[in-house]
């Protein structure tokens, strides 16, 4: 599909000049694409979709955390100067200092053995039972219940629970996809903090929900990155330029057609690299903590935008319409109706006769 | 809103649900990016990107990968000020749009089965694109593994729990 191409090449030209960014958002990432993957799981009833998606969330929210606090060594550092250097395309003077000075309030964090995002129902979501964090650390809980693990099925197969106690439902770490950057609050006193909200015209600051972030005129135009110590956007599309960006798509795709479609980096030709490392994961880990995850609400109350969801509405109207228009195209075109009238068809069966008054 | 014009039941369901996970803050941003999506993607009416469903051969693979790549085009459009919380719950939604008119078109007949091999396939696509490849992904669950079974920094994440730190 020649369209798909084209968006494929594209996508290749802005990945690869964003590589600190990338590099950056690795564990971001795989806790997001983990939160949407036990969603769909929870869904659909693919428990084995749930729990990929959940050691996803989980690997990508412990490691986010694990990076702010600085137990990956020089790879966190290494990625927060790559950013900066990204961001203000120059090596930032001195050192660049992971923020580890969050200290978390007993508020914000689910006690050690207690349910786990307890606010999740059952039906439909399902719940996760959180389990002790020493639990886990009890090398030899560890080392006996790896004795009934079987691996985790992703295709259907029959392997046993893999993390027996830690999964009682489908949908696992909506918390993950808050990750480790939400585990606490903090105080943002970096240089490159100060540098970053002045960068997006912040005037103040204040916590929303656990996360540090910067407003302008009482509207939030960043949020903290604990990892990088510096106030990520949250305004990626201006209203002004919404459309413009649709056309300026429009145009790329026009200006990459003919360009072969591939995927740099994957050398698991079928994907399943990636389901390996969690089936390993889950096989070393037959009780999963969750201890240093945390989840923040995902609320929606009052901060639905009406304008861009009743947009959204209107185009889903109008998808169905284009679906409706091309199935018309594609009907296979006329066959005579047997039986139909053929020659003059008189409209009236006997003619009026006589005057009419 | 969640939904509310998409036919296929299971499919309005998992986009609720991917809904639920977009934090509120980037709530907005990933209207946006959906909404100039489809615009972008219906864009031609019939003769536009998503009508050209119709010409796939693999209809399931193209309602993923077109799904990213639109995402994709939009973000460069952006300057790649996109987020990713909101980047990538927009694409999911985006291909479960794709895969709802293809079941509208008759395409494809999308169940359980095809929402759960379009996902796989969504994260076997877009981590790879985001620069995360398999070996990475490995790299980095071992790190954690390696945290989780060191009992220091697993007492310092409970201290965290506690806030006694």
């Amino acid at each position: 599909m020649p369209v798909v191409a084209v968006a494929v090449a594209t996508w290749q030209v802005a990945a690869a000049v964003e590589v600190g960014f990338a590099a950056l958002t690795a564990f971001q990432t795989l806790a997001v694409v983990g939160s949407v993957t036990s969603a769909v799981g929870a869904v659909t009833g693919n428990k084995d979709l749930s729990k990929a998606g959940m050691i996803m969330g989980a690997v990508g929210g412990v490691g986010n955390l694990a990076s702010s606090q600085g137990w990956l060594g020089e790879e966190a550092l290494a990625n927060s100067q790559a950013y900066n250097n990204a961001l203000f395309g120059k090596p930032v003077s001195g050192s660049v200092t992971p923020a580890n000075s969050v200290i978390p309030t007993s508020s914000q964090i689910v006690p050690p053995g207690s349910e786990f995002l307890p606010e999740v129902t059952a039906n439909g979501t399902g719940v996760i039972n959180s389990v002790p964090a020493t639990d886990v650390a009890s090398q030899a809980a560890t080392e006996a219940a790896k004795a009934n693990v079987a691996g985790l099925p992703l295709d259907g197969g029959s392997g046993g629970d893999v993390v027996s106690g830690a999964v009682t439902g489908g949908d696992v770490v909506s918390g993950a996809v808050t990750g480790g950057s939400n585990v606490a609050s903090q105080t943002a006193t970096s240089l490159e903090a100060t540098n970053s909200a002045a960068k997006l015209g912040a005037t103040s600051f204040e916590t929303q929900n656990g996360v540090e972030v910067a407003l302008k005129d009482g509207k939030v135009v960043g949020e903290f990155n604990k990892v990088t110590g510096i106030y990520d956007s949250v305004a990626p599309i201006s209203d002004k330029g919404f459309t413009n960006i649709v056309n300026t798509a429009t145009a790329d795709a026009k200006l990459a057609l003919g360009k072969p479609m591939s995927i740099p980096g994957v050398t698991s030709p079928d994907g399943t690299g990636y389901w390996d490392s969690f089936k390993a994961f889950s096989k070393a880990n037959p009780t999963i903590a969750y201890a240093g995850l945390t989840t923040i609400g995902t609320t929606m109350a009052g901060l639905f935008d009406q304008t861009k969801a009743a947009q959204k509405q209107q185009l889903e109207a109008q998808a169905a319409l284009t679906a409706q228009q091309v199935a018309n195209i594609n009907r296979p075109i006329g066959t005579a109706t047997p039986g139909a009238p053929r020659g003059p068809v008189s409209l009236l069966n006997s003619p009026v006769t006589g005057r009419v008054a | 809103m969640n939904g509310l014009i998409m036919q296929n039941t299971l499919l309005k369901q998992v986009e609720a649900e991917v809904e639920k996970k977009v934090r509120p803050i980037h709530r907005e941003a990933y209207l946006k990016i959906v909404v100039s999506g489809m615009k972008f993607a219906m864009d031609k009416g019939p003769q536009g990107i998503l009508a050209s469903l119709k010409q796939s051969k693999d209809p399931l693979t193209d309602c993923v990968k077109g799904a990213i790549s639109i995402v994709g085009l939009l973000r460069r459009a952006a300057n790649g000020k996109m987020p990713i919380g909101a980047m990538i719950p927009a694409a999911m939604t985006l291909m479960l749009q794709a895969l709802d008119f293809a079941d509208k078109m008759g395409l494809l007949k999308v169940r359980a089965a095809e929402i759960d091999k379009a996902t796989k396939l969504f994260v076997e696509t877009l981590l790879p694109l985001m620069n995360v490849p398999p070996e990475q992904v490995a790299q980095m669950t071992e790190q954690v593994h390696t945290i989780m079974r060191d009992p220091d920094k697993m007492q310092q994440i409970k201290e965290f729990q506690n806030g006694n730190t």
